[in-house]
């Protein structure tokens, strides 16, 4: 069995999703002529006899319909739309796109002293060492001044308490929502070949008689609970972060898996039928309801990171995120004596 | 002022210097090479998400406003490397002895005290409007 995440870039996707299409296409026209051929209790489609006989008297009920034939051929061309379904699904991006990008959020990760895979790190300290142990140094020397840009330095120097830890929280999010999006395109590029591969074995196996039916798994549905679960509970760890990402975690709570309910995160589908023509409604059905998990898994994705977005942005929890620029940062040449004078009480 | 409380506000200005010289640079270092590597996700976002991505807006949004959270942090701490070069010269100025006490010290410390170091930090990236 094909699948989506073999070797091969965007254009070797494309090809072997429209090869598979075409196998699909083959698969139609054989199950077809085999009904047509076994006399079968329909008669033709008006149209499809036009492109099998070039008539169109509604009469036309059976006979052999040899490969090579003008009825094959009328067939093919019948069935030249099953192609088209599945064309859009060579535009799927390659997961393997998304790996730089992951790789410089974990760059960033690890800039503050954080791990990719933990980047909190057991107890923070790696990343409280990075920043907040220089930046307190620093408050320490300045703060031994006088005058308003000395005293108001910890207004400044403070939040790097806790602000790179938000930072590091921002990269995991980035890094983990675009490893959910990746993982997304990993599964869709299988499914959409677990699709046509169930229509294949489906219209092979049909009889006119018992029909088919033909389950098959849509791992997109899967995709994206790891994402879900772990960035509401990663962010709700944080000292200050878990107050900012309050609503991230409502949405997180509302989307993660729930107990047994982990079974629905690989959803079984079917294709059925007794004949050609339910068999492809129903692989169209399955096509279209694909394309519709798809969307709904990348709008879970879509909702944590706006809610993030809203919590970054909102007044309450700007100064968790950036420290305020300190008087100090815009001092004046002219000003020096007044707003950082020398420190007082020096042993004589 | 004697020679102890010379000797005392020398510390204090090489305190700040070393401040100025070695930890903030260090720290504005630490932000503006993560500001790159989020910039760095802007060259590469276009081979990944297709145009029509339901997920590109928002992880932009977001990804944008890091990018912009790290630069604006980067740029406030060399802000502050800036100021306390600029004061520790202001009195060192005022001060020739304190001063030489200062030349001395900073001549027995390693390279990254010698010269000032927040001219030479790189720009923060901001995001592509």
């Amino acid at each position: 069995m094909d699948t989506g995440t073999e070797s091969g870039g965007g254009d070797a996707f494309a090809a072997r999703v429209m090869k598979k299409a075409r196998e699909v296409q083959h698969a139609a026209v054989q199950s077809r002529a085999y009904e047509i051929g076994d006399g079968g209790p329909t008669t033709l489609d008006r149209g499809e006899e036009l492109a099998m006989y070039g008539t169109q008297t509604g009469k036309v009920t059976g006979g052999d319909v040899l490969p090579g034939s003008r009825g094959w051929k009328g067939l093919e061309e019948w069935y030249s739309w099953i192609p088209s379904i599945f064309e859009p699904f060579t535009k799927l991006p390659d997961p393997a796109s998304f790996d730089p990008i992951i790789s410089s959020f974990d760059l960033v990760i690890s800039q503050f002293g954080g791990h990719p895979d933990d980047p909190r790190g057991k107890r923070g300290d790696r990343i409280d060492s990075t920043i907040w142990g220089n930046m307190d140094s620093v408050a320490n020397n300045v703060m031994k001044w006088h005058g308003r840009a000395a005293a108001t330095f910890d207004e400044f120097s403070d939040p790097f308490q806790y602000i790179p830890h938000n930072h590091c929280a921002l990269a995991h999010v980035l890094s983990q929502s675009t490893k959910a999006n990746q993982q997304i395109f990993k599964s869709a590029r299988d499914d959409i070949f677990a699709i046509a591969d169930a229509a294949i074995v489906a219209l092979g196996g049909q009889t006119s008689s018992g029909g088919t039916d033909v389950s098959f798994n849509l791992t997109v549905v899967a995709a994206v609970a790891g994402f879900v679960a772990a960035v509401p509970s990663f962010g709700a760890t944080l000292p200050i972060w878990f107050a900012a990402v309050a609503a991230g975690a409502a949405v997180g709570a509302e989307l993660a898996p729930k107990g047994d309910n982990h079974k629905e995160n690989k959803l079984t589908a079917n294709i059925r039928g007794n004949t050609t023509d339910t068999i492809l409604d129903s692989m169209v059905d399955s096509v279209k309801r694909f394309e519709r998990l798809v969307e709904q898994e990348e709008d879970k994705i879509v909702r944590i990171l706006r809610s993030n977005l809203e919590v970054v942005n909102s007044k309450n929890s700007q100064a968790d995120i950036v420290a305020p620029r300190p008087d100090l940062a815009n001092l004046r040449s002219g000003e020096i004596d007044s707003k950082m004078g020398p420190p007082l009480g020096r042993p004589n | 002022m004697g020679k102890y409380d010379k000797d005392y506000f020398a510390a204090d200005l090489e305190a700040l210097l070393r401040m100025a010289r070695i930890k903030l640079p260090d720290m504005a270092d630490v932000y503006l090479t993560a500001n790159h590597h989020v910039s760095d996700t802007g060259d590469r976002d276009a081979s990944a998400f297709t145009m029509t991505s339901r997920v590109y807006p928002a992880w932009r949004d977001l990804r944008d406003e890091f990018q912009r959270i790290l630069g604006k942090t980067a740029d406030n701490i060399g802000g502050v490397a800036r100021a306390l070069e600029m004061v520790v010269g202001h009195y060192a100025d005022a001060d020739d002895e304190a001063a030489a006490i200062l030349e001395e010290s900073v001549r027995d410390s390693g390279p990254k005290m010698r010269s000032p170091r927040y001219d030479k930090l790189s720009a923060p990236e901001m995001p592509k409007e």
